[in-house]
């Protein structure tokens, strides 16, 4: 079995989110959802001298990610149909005609991944664009990436940077053992931080 | 465009030949179909095909849009997918807002039919009734007629294009047409870079001259930005903050970028981010200025062969003995007397004293150094001088003019120069500044050379009567200060007719008396080269995505029918040329003149490619005149490279500052605090409020595009320590208001902003009744921004803002 | 994250059918102490229409919650495997049981130790129902709902819930009681409740440990103390109300007031326990 994965090299990433629109882009989504997130982070102080002038030791990075299509999915264990289930490509889709819509799936992914969508009466989610990989293409988002900060592929032949993400606002890789590998920049603060917060909660929520 | 020290490097010829692979993938369509570079093919319905076009709005790029289109409508994007995708290799890749053009061109904004203002409503009141193309076409031909007979031809202005930039075509027919009819008068300068480019890069080097792109930096350099994000605004995937990316992975160059705010090449790149107070950047260059000179790291043998004015020795023989040089101004021996050490330009800029020192020892010992700014900082009221200080910076070290370094201005570009639809020849040769057309329209004859800058003229004849606004959104949301610019156009009696040509009903519409619809440049044939926000040499061929929809026209032909209408239609498209025609006929001369050069296909084969690239190599050459300055003089008043500049010395002179331009002419760049600086704050407006652009839109063009907004949102950044002391929290509703105007938005409590100022991004729509207190629900920055002017460049001024943000409930 | 309303229906689902289910208990006491003659217990097994309504509208909720409904036959693909396939199989054999139960009831086939030990199985199903009811929340990916007390509190709220339930059959079938029964309604009733409160007030009391990217779980639902007290109030009154309407042979008209009492304070209990909805990381 192959498993396809995703690298992110964070210290590429300028939080253009480029990759989120092409994603939108490709598979119409509507407003309020989105498969891929970036997630900006940012922590540290202001200090103002006695002679008013000013030193911070502030930070920002941000961290993209869609789903992991993880070794130990969080989403197929509690899917009570089996809908949501791993492919012989190792990423992790829903099966539309079996999908209850109970959002189980939603309610377990550590990262924020599939959604219910009462309209279409299942769930949806990042699906690794299988069709393209399928006829020898990359995902829209990493081909996208203005910065080239997403890379896909078989996970063995594919940039393990860091090693699986372990980075915020991502849960620790022992949770669902992503397939999704990183480089981390200077900034990164990591999973479980609480020094950082979200800053663009207006945009990812 | 701006100088390149580029050559090409023909090895990387690029073709973008993902078209017939990835229409094998969509269904087979016969590719004899890509080749007839004509009409547009016949698919079968819910056959999927790939048009080829771009995006071209004002950001100075034109990235590639590959076009899924089903059923006659675009169906999704994608963009450059062709030739080498790793990191390092060029490819056109559209930004976000490219990638998100498809809820733009299906917006419920779209303007559909041609409209005119409702009878017996004023501009503004935002009351219009559909007409047809014909009652449309006939009032502009016969008011244009009548402001011509009544006033001359120089009562009548065509404003800038922006919002179709990267084109052949732009708003050229109207310039080609009225000029078969006498002329109009016309602009120089720009909102974009007005002061560096006419307050600046004149004096100092005679024209904008040694600009280099980032491709030039050399292993383990250092890079000093002041005020450029090219994160946020050359945002493409072939362009330069693409490629101040790989050289900084590649080539280990060392950043810092010195910005009120934390720019996107400060957070993940891990670049060093040096906060500064807007608008004092001239500060900080002479308090670098007293610490290289203090530790001997200014480059006298350079500055003693290359450039005026830096010390005593180097001034022009009339300015001797007057203690008038940078080198006086700086250790305390000037005009004022106030040595501005450190600890002085860290008072002006809250950047801590060490912190001042550190940098001037390490822009002192990087060799090379490439210092650059970004136009924002020119945009202040005194960004003349601002602007020409940051150059006089690179000048003490010697950092101009070879490999590694750029010219303490802008960064360069290479490219293909395609010649646009010609316009002819102006008989009017009278121009303003682009930045005063409402002056001009309210003051007319008052408005002189000495005062307001008029060019090639003492003074104007006449207002402007007639305004055609064809690309841009100035009227009601992009130029300073909309409450004063809305008021003068509300007034009948002054411009007497206007026009809006746009794609969407921005606020600019509502104060048009004839709004027309017009295709997108997806639309429609179009043809244009990779620009500054392209760091590459291409071309990018557009074909349009579907049949016009709705009564929607392009101005090529629309101008075309006013040309019928006033009886020169022959010479307006010579000989019954069509826009495609022109496409055809601009490449085929380019492929003549540069055919030596590059390798270029035919068009036909360009029409089916979609695009090509070229990869530009940074040329290794020092400049003829760091070679031989005496040989090859700058066309500089001195022929030197100038820290004081004679020609301004003698402006100081004569020039008269209005009496709100509280900002000097100074021939060597002082800190002048401008009007509304960060000296000036008050009680009443306790911040300095500034706006930038941000990549959630180009201006006002995509600004309505809901994924943008979702994913981009208007928000007014303030530092944790301000929004505490305001009692703002994260997303809240808040007012800012200023002396002109107020307007509501959202706050975003962050630490990427320095304490005391607010930024936000420009470019949001406008949303105001036209009466009362008109607050502005749309978030529109330019409700607060002022009339600034710079002295020299008369260029705008409209960064410097002082105002309060305050918290509303709702 | 979310006020918990938009799990509105599974909170009905919750409240409902353990409450349906655990109903059984009290069911079981009638006709193991109260020893019904004939009639009375026609009437009895009529009136257990109220717990099956009960707990179809349960289900019903559950079935809304869905967004394809058609499909879910197929939750039986996950069971073993996913926990809330396991707590649909756990409903669905408590209600088959109680369904064959009730039809041979009503048959007039069940009599004397057949039917006691009916009763008693189907307490049992019930009450492990209500243990699967919690732990369907028990995900490692959700600390805030991933403990034990998830499962505490749901058998606490069927029984405090059934209990009430199961008094008001007996009042509308004026089955005639022990003397202790009033006593012993109360004191199931109560214990109910302090099981229920005790799940949801110690999960409460550990939210301040939990914390992810957004925040400390404490802040979620901040008027949380407030709904358990609800709760807590709700779950106490109606079970005063039943040992009063026991004085009174379970007077009906007290009993359904009790019924909605309860209902309510287990369904504001529910809407708390969404609205602690936390992942680990986002
Ligand atoms: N406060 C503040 N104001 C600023 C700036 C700032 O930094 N701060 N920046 C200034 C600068 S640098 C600039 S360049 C200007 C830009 O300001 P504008 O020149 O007004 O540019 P846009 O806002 O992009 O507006 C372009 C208009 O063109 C329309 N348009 C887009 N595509 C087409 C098309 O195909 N056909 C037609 N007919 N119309 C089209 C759009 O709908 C939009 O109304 O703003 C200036 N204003
Ligand atoms: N995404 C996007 N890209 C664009 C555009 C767009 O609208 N959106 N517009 C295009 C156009 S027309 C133009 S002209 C360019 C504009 O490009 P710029 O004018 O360079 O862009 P700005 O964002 O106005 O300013 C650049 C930076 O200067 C900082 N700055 C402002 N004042 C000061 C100061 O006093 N000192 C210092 N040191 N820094 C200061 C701002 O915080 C900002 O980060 O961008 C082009 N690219
Ligand atoms: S497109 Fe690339 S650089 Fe932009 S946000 Fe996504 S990963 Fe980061
Ligand atoms: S990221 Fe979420 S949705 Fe994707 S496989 Fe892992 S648990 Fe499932
Ligand atoms: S919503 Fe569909 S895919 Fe998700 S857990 Fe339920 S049945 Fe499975
Ligand atoms: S792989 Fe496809 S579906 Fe997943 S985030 Fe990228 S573009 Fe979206
Ligand atoms: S960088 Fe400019 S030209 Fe390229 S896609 Fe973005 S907005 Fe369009
Ligand atoms: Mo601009």
């Amino acid at each position: 079995m192959t498993q396809y994965g995703f690298y992110f090299d964070a210290t590429r990433c300028t939080g253009c989110k480029t990759c989120e629109a092409a994603c939108r882009d490709y598979h119409d989504l509507p407003l309020d959802l989105t498969y891929r997130h970036v997630y900006e982070l940012e922590g540290g102080t202001w200090i103002q001298a006695a002679d008013g002038t000013w030193t911070t030791d502030s930070y920002t990075f941000y961290t993209s990610f869609a789903c992991s299509h993880c070794d130990d999915p969080a989403c197929t264990q509690v899917c009570p149909t089996g809908a949501m289930h791993k492919g012989d490509d190792g990423l992790v889709s829903v099966d539309t005609h079996r999908c209850i819509g109970c959002g189980y799936c939603e309610l377990a992914c550590p990262y924020g991944n599939p959604h219910v969508d009462r309209d279409k009466g299942h769930s949806v989610k990042c699906d690794g664009c299988a069709s393209r990989v399928a006829a020898g293409e990359q995902p829209v988002c990493v081909e996208a990436c203005s910065m080239r900060a997403l890379e896909f592929g078989p996970v063995e032949k594919l940039n393990q940077g860091d090693g699986r993400a372990a980075v915020a606002p991502l849960p620790d890789p022992s949770v669902t053992t992503p397939n999704f590998y990183i480089k981390n920049c200077a900034a990164a603060q990591p999973s479980g931080s609480t020094s950082c917060v979200v800053a663009n909660e207006a945009e990812v929520k | 465009m701006l100088d390149t020290s580029m050559t090409l490097n023909r090895r990387t010829f690029v073709k973008a030949t993902g078209a017939l692979g990835a229409l094998a993938a969509a269904g087979g369509v016969a590719s004899s179909a890509l080749f007839s570079g004509g009409a547009e093919p016949a698919f079968a319905d819910g056959e999927e095909h790939i048009v080829w076009s771009h995006c071209h709005v004002n950001c100075g790029g034109a990235c590639v849009l590959q076009c899924h289109v089903k059923d006659g409508e675009l169906a999704y994007v994608e963009s450059d997918n062709a030739g080498d995708a790793s990191f390092g290799g060029v490819q056109a890749r559209a930004c976000l807002r490219g990638r998100s053009i498809r809820p733009w061109l299906g917006s419920a904004d779209r303007l559909n039919y041609p409209m005119k203002r409702a009878q017996g409503t004023k501009r503004g009141d935002g009351q219009y009734e559909r007409i047809s193309w014909d009652e449309a076409l006939d009032t502009i031909a016969s008011e244009f007629t009548r402001i011509k007979e009544k006033y001359g031809n120089e009562a009548i202005f065509i404003q800038e294009c922006s919002g179709v930039e990267q084109n052949i075509m732009m708003n050229n027919p109207f310039f080609r047409l009225f000029n078969l009819l006498g002329g109009e008068v016309t602009r120089y300068g720009s909102y974009s870079s007005a002061s560096i480019s006419f307050g600046a890069y004149p004096y100092v080097y005679g024209k904008s001259w040694g600009n280099r792109s980032f491709k030039t930096l050399q292993d383990d350099q250092l890079v000093v930005m002041f005020g450029f994000a090219p994160n946020d605004m050359r945002m493409a995937g072939d362009g330069p903050g693409y490629d101040l990316n790989v050289a900084r992975e590649k080539k280990r160059v060392r950043i810092i970028n010195i910005d009120p705010r934390r720019t996107e090449t400060c957070t993940n790149l891990g670049a060093e981010w040096i906060p500064i107070v807007p608008g004092t950047d001239a500060a900080l260059v002479a308090g670098l200025a007293h610490e290289l000179i203090e530790s001997n790291l200014v480059d006298l043998e350079f500055l003693h062969t290359y450039v005026t004015g830096f010390d005593e020795d180097t001034m022009p023989e009339d300015a001797k003995g007057k203690n008038a040089s940078y080198y006086d101004y700086v250790m305390g021996t000037g005009y004022d007397k106030v040595e501005k050490t450190p600890a002085w330009a860290s008072s002006i800029t809250r950047i801590p004293e060490e912190r001042i020192k550190r940098l001037a020892r390490e822009i002192g010992e990087a060799k090379p150094c490439f210092i650059c700014q970004g136009l924002g900082m020119q945009r202040h009221a005194n960004g003349d001088n601002a602007s020409r200080a940051v150059m006089a910076l690179a000048l003490m070290v010697g950092q101009v003019g070879k490999p590694g370094t750029t010219s303490g201005g802008t960064i360069g570009n290479g490219g293909i120069g395609l010649d646009s639809l010609p316009t002819g020849t102006n008989p009017v040769k009278t121009k303003i500044p682009q930045y005063l057309w409402p002056e001009a329209i309210r003051d007319g004859a008052k408005l002189t050379r000495e005062h307001d800058g008029v060019q090639n003229a003492d003074a104007l004849k006449v207002g402007i009567k007639m305004l055609v606004n064809y690309g841009n959104n100035m009227m009601a949301n992009q130029n300073g200060d909309i409450n004063f610019t809305t008021d003068i156009l509300r007034d009948e009696s002054l411009c007497e007719f206007i026009v809006q040509y746009d794609v969407a009903w921005t606020d600019s519409c509502n104060w048009a008396d004839i709004v027309l619809p017009d295709l997108t440049p997806q639309e429609t044939y179009s043809l244009t080269a990779a620009g500054e926000t392209n760091d590459v040499a291409g071309i990018r061929f557009g074909q349009p995505l579907y049949e016009p929809k709705f009564e929607r026209r392009e101005v090529y032909e629309v101008c075309g029918e006013l040309a019928r209408r006033l009886g020169v239609y022959d010479e307006y498209s010579a000989g019954g040329m069509t826009r495609e025609d022109w496409c055809r006929k601009l490449y085929d001369e380019l492929r003549e003149d540069a055919g030596a050069d590059y390798d270029l296909p035919t068009y036909d084969e360009g029409v089916a490619m979609g695009a090509f690239t070229y990869d530009i190599e940074p040329s290794a050459k020092v400049d003829p005149f760091i070679e031989d300055p005496v040989a090859n003089p700058l066309k500089t008043a001195t022929g030197k490279a100038q820290i004081f500049s004679p020609e301004i010395a003698e402006m100081a002179k004569t020039w008269k500052l209005d009496e709100s331009e509280k900002n000097a002419i100074t021939p060597i760049p002082t800190y002048v605090p401008g009007p509304d600086s960060a000296e000036d704050v008050t009680d009443e407006y306790p911040f300095q409020i500034l706006d930038y652009h941000c990549k959630g839109t180009t201006h006002s063009t995509y600004a309505h595009n809901p994924v943008l907004n979702k994913i981009t949102p208007f928000q007014a950044w303030i530092n944790p320590i301000d929004a505490e002391r305001m009692g703002i929290a994260d997303l809240d509703r808040v007012r800012l208001t200023s002396a002109q105007g107020s307007m509501i938005t959202q706050a975003r409590v962050t630490n990427r902003v320095i304490p005391g100022v607010i930024v936000h991004p420009q470019g949001a729509w406008h949303r105001a009744p036209a009466e009362g207190d008109r607050t502005d629900e749309g978030s529109c920055t330019n409700t607060l921004t002022s009339r600034q002017r710079n002295p020299i460049s008369k260029g705008t001024g409209q960064h410097s803002v002082i105002g309060m943000i305050e918290k509303v409930e709702g | 994250m979310g006020s918990g309303f938009e799990h509105a229906a599974l909170a009905v689902f919750t409240t409902l059918a353990p409450m349906g289910a655990a109903s059984f208990i009290a069911l079981a006491y009638a006709f193991v102490a109260g020893k019904p003659d004939a009639e009375t217990a026609k009437r009895l097994d009529r009136w257990t229409a109220v717990p099956a309504i009960v707990m179809v509208a349960g289900f019903v909720g559950a079935f809304m919650h869905l967004a394809n409904p058609l499909n879910a036959f197929g939750v039986f693909a996950g069971v073993g495997s996913s926990p809330l396939s396991n707590e649909i199989v756990a409903g669905l054999v408590f209600a088959v049981a109680a369904l064959v139960y009730w039809v041979l009831a009503l048959a007039g086939k069940l009599s004397g130790g057949a039917r006691n030990g009916f009763l008693v199985v189907l307490s049992v199903l019930a009450l492990v129902f209500a243990v699967f009811c919690g732990l369907a929340y028990m995900m490692g990916t959700i600390p805030t709902w991933n403990t034990p007390l998830s499962i505490v509190q749901m058998v606490g709220y069927a029984l405090a819930g059934g209990t009430v339930l199961g008094f008001c059959v007996v009042g509308l079938a004026h089955a005639e009681m022990p003397k202790g029964a009033p006593a012993v309604a109360l004191a199931l009733a109560l214990v109910g409740v302090l099981v229920g409160a005790v799940g949801f007030g110690a999960q409460i009391a550990g939210l301040d440990a939990i914390r992810n990217i957004w925040g400390s779980a404490a802040a979620l639902v901040p008027a949380i103390w407030g709904l358990f007290g609800t709760f807590a109030v709700c779950g106490i009154v109606a079970a005063g109300l039943t040992y009063a309407a026991g004085k009174k042979a379970f007077s009906p008209a007290f009993m359904i007031v009790a019924c909605v009492v309860v209902a309510i304070g287990i369904f504001v209990a529910r809407i708390g326990f969404y609205g602690l909805y936390m992942g680990v990381a986002l």
